[in-house]
């Protein structure tokens, strides 16, 4: 588990993280989420060790991460822009992380290089960017770490590259616990493969929930009742929004779905459907609550 | 759990990347064997060399010799290299987010780059001892020296290494980091030392010789020291290069704590920024301002052509905006930093130019300084014709003036100091305004400190050196009125002590006298003297110096000039000293022309044969010559020797010929082949030598 405890971080005047408090619990895919600048980047960087938290403490599995190599050796960290050194190949870096990582999994790592259909011989400089990101992750995931941190790795992944992670990362969290952490600012990357959300705003945690919790509470009803009825429905149900246009109502409420439906149905409307429900859509009600006009701050 | 990486395992991976730094190590290397071979070569060059000579050769290129500036060289670049990650974000967050702790990254880094170091320096070290042993040079000598060098070498290349590694922990960016590296080697011992030399050389008008502690400031560099561990001219002399090996190792280790430590706590998101410890920037920049500043002012000051001291404060002002500017420009990398922390600007300023009116006040009493009588041992007083006597004596006494002598001499220079005070400040120090300095001083003043400035008019330079009683030596040199001067050395010529550590013939010992000869301008020539005939004359000739005055000296031409050549201690070879003869000398040049010596002879008295004119008062020159003896001996008495032909320049003899339009060089022949003077004439006598012209 990593306990993000009150963390903040400056850099001169610029507060970049402030007083965050985050768990991640282990075998989840955990996404960040936030705009450029909201803290992400940084945020990783202190959960891998690379900086030190001005306050508060990044703990991984109890121990603190800052310059404590037992800790970091539970993590890998892939930038938004990964190092290479000058002139290696994929396989060379494989033996540069097996030193500092004991348990890099090298057999694994060459079948990766065949599925994906990358050379393991080749110069990484000659690889384009989303090779580059590949070879990052398949390196990550050989390491046999317990916690993966992917700052922007999967924009821009094409989609056979995303489901071959999703697919592999599913293996990993099931057969040896892995917990991915997923920093991107952009949604749509996130929602197919994250299991809890994060969302970050100017150095701080607008809100950190489990996208099934985030679905199953939340519907989008479209309906038709008579105006007058509108009161009663507000009275009867938890709702975030209500768009009128002429008799048909469309409506985003909290709570369970036949639950929802069934008082609806008590005041007979002559339609009702349930319709699902985008994770935009979620992230702007469950903001919009909170006062944050989401669509300013994600999309 | 994994286990825990060793850190044999971190250096061998980390070596794997350091293949450029390998490279140039393994070029230094081989530059330096080629070195070695070409230096034995070339003993071996010419002809007539000897094994000896070959084996001196070979036992200096073994030591520690001047390749310790590269090999210092090679540390800054391989610091340099190694940190340069610190500057990339990409670097950083690959480096420091794997599993190794700070400490042990930094010890990595150090490790491999002295291993690589010591390796090339280990092989290269072999290959020296293998061509001494090949050309049977092989001692143990040799092997000393080549320890000695390998010892040297690295020490050369640690402090570099630290240095530069300091520079790259502390900046965020290679350039300045580059940057830093050259500030932390020189700034003691060339920014502020040579700032704090410059400030006197301005303003005091005493000779400034810069003090002994000055040297100390080549301490607060190790770079700078370790490269002073080269041979001196003399050769390389362990015990006199210890102690500087010992405080470059008091260096290294302090650099390497420091290093280690501020590695540790160095915040990775500094990384493309110009510093890591932003607190620490405005003492950095003012600490480089301040020379900076001052550097600026006194090279305006040296261009301009006057003796203004507002050409300091317009530079310092210039100086300071400027170097503020560009500091304040690096650390934030935008050129609108420019006025930043303008009142720390102001501050520095009014730092620098207090620094700079407390030396044109002479608030440290330097140029006024004349010790109380009581506290003085003796006092050395010396106008320019007697300087090479200090440093050419061989007597046995160098006392100095003392006694009643003393405190005559010592009140004569507290007059002239404090009229030449007077003069600079006709108010008082705290009166002083540039334009008192400027319609006050006599001369126009140089950054030289108006070395020029003696050489105006009635202007005269006295070097004083008090021998004071706690053992300490206090030194100056004033530009003062050649009344004043003259009256200092007339009271020291009175002095017998100071007869005595003047002229080496009071003292020596005469058994170490090789020969003794005259000359005068006519002629040259070697006494042949008997011991008792050389006591008697040494004698008589001192009992007559002892009654020479300043006066005569300075007045006077001499007739001749003994030359004295003498043994000199510890050295296998003779050197000269010289006495002079002046007309008042009557026993001793009658001494002399007892042993058939006529020195004292004129123009007058010596057969001349021909005379040669160039007469430029025409429009068009004239050159002619006379050869009729008549003529000749009409005009011979009243041909003067100009100064052109004086060799006497340590006489102390201040007359000067007139310089006439014309050029008069008379032909002499005295048996020893024909020789020429040059001579100057009243107008009467140039008229009679027209009238024997004879156009060439």
């Amino acid at each position: 588990m990593i306990e993000i405890k009150n963390v903040s971080k400056s850099f001169g005047e610029i507060q970049a993280v402030s007083q965050v408090s985050l768990t991640l619990k282990e075998q989840n895919v955990f996404g960040m989420l936030g705009t450029n600048g909201a803290g992400k980047s940084t945020l990783l960087r202190m959960m891998a060790g690379v900086m030190r938290p001005d306050e508060g403490e990044i703990l991984i599995d109890r121990e603190n991460v800052w310059d404590n190599p037992e800790a970091k050796r539970k993590i890998f960290y892939i930038s938004d822009d990964q190092f290479f050194f000058p002139n290696t190949t994929a396989e060379k870096m494989a033996d540069v992380y097996s030193v500092y990582y004991p348990d890099f999994d090298r057999r694994r790592f060459m079948k990766f290089l065949l599925r994906f259909g990358l050379d393991g011989e080749r110069k990484i400089q000659t690889f384009s960017k989303g090779m580059k990101k590949q070879l990052s992750l398949l390196l990550g995931i050989c390491a046999n770490v317990s916690y993966l941190l992917c700052d922007e790795t999967f924009d821009g992944l094409d989609p056979v590259m995303r489901q071959g992670i999703k697919g592999i990362f599913a293996k990993e969290i099931d057969e040896k616990g892995l917990t991915p952490v997923i920093a991107s600012h952009n949604l749509r990357e996130l929602e197919d493969i994250c299991d809890h959300i994060g969302l970050l705003h100017k150095g701080g945690v607008l809100l950190s929930k489990d996208l099934e919790d985030l679905k199953w509470n939340l519907h989008k009803i479209q309906c038709v009742l008579p105006e007058e009825l509108d009161e009663t429905l507000k009275e009867s149900l938890d709702i975030l929004s209500m768009t009128r246009r002429g008799k048909l109502l469309t409506l985003t409420v909290r709570g369970s779905e036949g639950e929802i439906l069934s008082r609806i149905g008590e005041l007979q409307p002559v339609f009702m459907e349930a319709l699902p429900l985008s994770l935009e859509e979620i992230f702007i009600s469950e903001t919009e609550v909170v006062g944050y006009d989401i669509k300013n701050i994600v999309f | 759990m994994t286990s825990k990486t060793s850190f044999s395992k971190l250096l061998k991976e980390h070596m794997r990347h350091r293949l450029g730094v390998t490279v140039i190590t393994c070029v230094y290397f081989l530059f330096a064997l080629m070195f070695f071979v070409i230096t034995i070569q070339n003993s071996m060059a010419y002809e007539g060399w000897t094994r000896a000579e070959v084996y001196a050769t070979v036992l200096n290129a073994s030591g520690p010799n001047s390749l310790l500036i590269l090999c210092a060289a090679l540390g800054a670049l391989t610091a340099i290299c190694g940190f340069a990650y610190l500057h990339s974000r990409t670097k950083i967050d690959f480096f420091h987010s794997l599993p190794v702790k700070r400490k042990d990254m930094f010890r990595v880094i150090t490790a491999n780059s002295f291993l690589v170091f010591a390796a090339g320096l280990l092989v290269s070290t072999v290959i020296e001892a293998v061509i001494t042993v090949a050309l049977g040079y092989f001692t143990g000598n040799v092997v000393s020296n080549l320890l000695l060098a390998i010892l040297c070498n690295l020490l050369a290349f640690a402090a570099a290494f630290f240095t530069a590694a300091l520079a790259m922990i502390m900046t965020g960016n290679v350039v300045v980091g580059v940057l830093g590296t050259a500030v932390f080697v020189t700034w003691a011992p060339v920014l502020i030392k040579y700032a704090l030399l410059e400030l006197p050389r301005i303003f005091f008008f005493s000779y400034v010789e810069p003090p002994a502690f000055m040297n100390y400031f080549d301490y607060g560099s190790p770079v700078y020291l370790a490269v002073r561990m080269q041979p001196a001219a003399s050769g390389w002399n362990l015990s006199e290069k210890l102690p500087v090996m010992a405080v470059v190792c008091v260096w290294i280790i302090a650099l390497a704590v420091l290093c280690q430590y501020l590695f540790d706590i160095r915040p990775s998101e500094t990384a493309g920024k110009a510093m890591a410890f932003p607190k620490i920037n405005p003492v950095i920049r003012i600490l480089l301002v301040i020379p900076a500043a001052l550097y600026t002012g006194s090279y305006l000051y040296s261009l301009t052509l006057s003796s203004s001291k507002i050409w300091i404060v317009i530079g310092i002002v210039f100086g300071t905006v400027l170097f503020h500017g560009i500091i304040e420009c690096i650390y934030q990398f935008d050129i609108r930093g420019m006025w930043s922390h303008w009142k720390q600007m102001l501050a520095t300023m009014a730092v620098v130019l207090c620094l700079t009116g407390s030396f044109y006040l002479d608030l440290y009493g330097y140029d006024s300084y004349v010790p109380a009588a009581g506290g003085v041992s003796s006092v050395m007083v010396e106008d320019d014709g007697f300087t090479y006597r200090k440093e050419y004596f061989w007597g046995d006494s160098e006392q100095s003036i003392t006694g009643k002598d003393m405190e005559n001499v010592l009140a004569l220079i507290k007059d002239a100091v404090k009229e030449e005070r007077h003069n600079r400040f006709p108010g008082g120090p705290e009166q002083a305004t540039d334009g008192a300095v400027t319609d006050s001083s006599p001369t126009i003043y140089y950054t030289d400190n108006g070395a020029n400035a003696a050489e105006q008019e009635g202007r005269k330079y006295v070097g004083v050196t008090y021998y004071m009683k706690n053992g300490e030596t206090i030194k100056r040199r004033f530009d003062m009125s050649d009344v004043q001067a003259n009256a200092i050395m007339e009271a020291a010529c009175h002095s017998e002590s100071f007869r005595k550590s003047v002229y080496s013939l009071y003292t020596a010992d005469w058994s170490k006298i090789k020969s003794i000869s005259w000359n005068s301008f006519i002629e040259n020539q070697n006494l042949r003297l008997t011991e008792e005939e050389q006591k008697q004359f040494l004698t008589i000739y001192l009992s007559e110096l002892d009654t020479l005055d300043y006066e005569t000296m300075r007045t006077v031409l001499p007739v001749a000039e003994l030359n004295i050549e003498h043994e000199v201690e510890d050295r296998m070879d003779f050197t000269d000293d010289f006495y002079y003869i002046y007309p008042s000398f009557t026993k001793t040049l009658a001494f002399l022309e007892s042993k058939g010596c006529a020195v004292d002879r004129t123009l007058a008295d010596i057969n001349i044969t021909q005379i040669d004119v160039n007469d430029y008062t025409g429009d068009e020159p004239k050159n002619w010559t006379v050869t009729d003896p008549a003529i000749i001996q009409s005009v011979k008495g009243k041909l003067t020797i100009s100064n052109s032909n004086f060799t006497y320049y340590s006489s102390g003899y201040e007359g000067e010929s007139p310089t006439p339009d014309y050029d008069i060089t008379v032909y002499y022949n005295e048996g020893y082949g024909e020789n020429t003077l040059n001579v100057w004439t009243d107008a009467e006598t140039l008229k009679t030598l027209t009238a024997g012209e004879s156009e060439e």
